[in-house]
């Protein structure tokens, strides 16, 4: 396959002039939007009732005082209500979910669940803990993947990518929705160990060029690697990754090698490097790998940043 | 220059201009004629209604693929859709018979609908890697991934098929 036979391909797929004359007939009349804004509401309008219809009907079947379950003779309950596979699929998964929150829907998108690992980390009340940064260190082994284990070609920055993709895809396509799961909780239980290292949410105590916020949109990297990863938009594609990591060795072996750039800032060493517009650091604090990857942002944009983290 | 009153002959300008670029992104995320051309009706709609103030006809094409990619996302995920079509088979949903006979269409076509994007508006369109990542609003690495990606998925489908053959 060459560029010419994409091209080409890509070529076969436009619309027939009738379509075209059809579509701008619609457009200029806007005839379509009046189409279909009834046809949305409609449809809110349609699972109200039904709602509101089966409330009624539970209602009236409760304070009559028919509703009690038929038994069999074993003692058994009879339930009436019909189970579709769907159903039978969610409640599964409602069981198979440890904490709540989790999206549970057959049909739940990426988007969904990329929103999910957002909105948790901002419900997550750990503002009392402020003052009280844990000294201990993380002692369990990590099979953690670095996002960066090359500095020169980027090669584990892909990496780490695809294997987010890939977690994606099997979320996405819904064949293992248990590991899923596993994977989740897993991450869950690891981002609150760093937050009790932290001592605070995240965005508390990072300083953030004005523009750049947490925000998840649906495009956004969809990571379930281990390390707890943070990434923050601003205009235009600026965007800072910080990824959390308890295994410090990667640091501890850019350290010891002297062909990499390192800074002395507040006492602390830092590992930094640029490429191409994008820069990056490892730093590590309480026992915290901190990785940081920014794009777009400028060099002093990204020192403030490193300096409000060591501090 | 700045457009942002638009009278008709300003949207029948950029209609003619973008309407393929526009429809080709419907249907190569929805796969289907009719879906994609409400989607280009509802897109053209959008910038009728707009106040948003634009700088040239390369940004209301950067605007028009964005608007496009992010109505048939959402076509993709309303819920009445999925009761109709679940998520899962749209990707195996038979395209249009004219299009079925282009293999190296069929091919691209079955990609994940994240790939499909970059993979149009590197090769199609041109655009750089760091164009698309602004235009679409993601890292410009992630970009770069999708592409890798691709292609290396591209491969693996032409070597299954000729394996298959």
């Amino acid at each position: 396959m060459t560029d010419k036979n994409l091209i080409t391909s890509f070529d076969k797929i436009k619309p027939t002039e009738k379509q075209k004359e059809r579509m701008l007939n619609a457009i200029l009349s806007s005839e379509k939007k009046e189409r279909i804004h009834p046809m949305k509401y409609v449809g809110v309008l349609s699972a109200c009732a039904a709602v509101f219809a089966i409330a009624v009907v539970l209602y009236l079947y409760n304070s009559a005082g028919i509703g009690t379950h038929e038994k069999t003779p074993d003692n058994t309950v009879i339930s009436n209500r019909k189970i579709d596979s769907d159903n039978d699929i969610n409640n599964y998964k409602n069981e198979d979910s440890t904490s709540g929150g989790y999206e549970k829907s057959i049909n739940a998108d990426a988007y969904s669940k990329r929103r999910f690992f957002t909105e948790d980390a901002e419900n997550e009340n750990l503002s009392t803990e402020k003052n009280a940064k844990t000294e201990k260190s993380l002692t369990y082994s990590s099979d953690d993947v670095f996002l960066y284990n090359d500095f020169s070609s980027f090669v584990g920055f892909n990496e780490g990518i695809q294997t987010a993709n890939a977690a994606y895809a099997r979320g996405y396509d819904g064949a293992e929705e248990e590991n899923l799961t596993a994977e989740k909780n897993s991450y869950e239980n690891k981002r609150k160990e760093f937050f009790d290292i932290v001592g605070m949410d995240f965005t508390g105590f990072i300083k953030l060029p004005e523009d750049i916020k947490e925000e998840v949109d649906e495009t956004q990297d969809f990571s379930l690697d281990k390390d707890v990863k943070f990434v923050f938009w601003g205009d235009e594609g600026r965007s800072l990754t910080v990824t959390l990591s308890s295994d410090t060795s990667l640091y501890d072996e850019c350290i010891n090698d002297d062909s990499l750039n390192k800074t002395d800032l507040s006492g602390n060493k830092l590992v930094l490097f640029s490429d191409d517009g994008i820069y990056g650091g490892y730093l590590v604090k309480n026992g915290v790998l901190y990785n940081l990857v920014s794009n777009h942002i400028t060099v002093s944009e990204f020192e403030n940043i490193v300096t409000s983290l060591i501090k | 220059m700045v457009v942002s009153r638009r009278d008709n002959e300003e949207i029948h300008r950029i209609y003619d201009k973008y309407v393929d670029i526009i429809y080709r992104i419907c249907f190569m995320l929805l796969k289907s004629e009719a879906e994609a051309e409400d989607v280009v009706q509802n897109v053209f709609i959008k910038l009728i209604n707009t106040d948003k103030e634009f700088e040239s006809d390369e940004h209301i094409k950067a605007w028009l693929i964005l608007c496009a990619k992010n109505e048939s996302k959402n076509l993709i995920k309303h819920w009445w859709r999925s009761k109709k079509v679940s998520l899962d088979s749209v990707s195996d949903t038979p395209c249009e018979d004219e299009y079925n006979n282009d293999e190296t269409l069929k091919l691209v076509l079955s990609l994940p609908d994240r790939f499909k994007l970059p993979v149009y508006l590197y090769y199609y369109e041109g655009y750089s890697t760091d164009e698309i990542s602004k235009m679409l609003k993601i890292n410009p690495s992630t970009v770069r991934g999708q592409l890798k990606t691709a292609r290396e998925k591209l491969k693996l489908m032409i070597k299954g098929g000729e394996q298959n053959d």
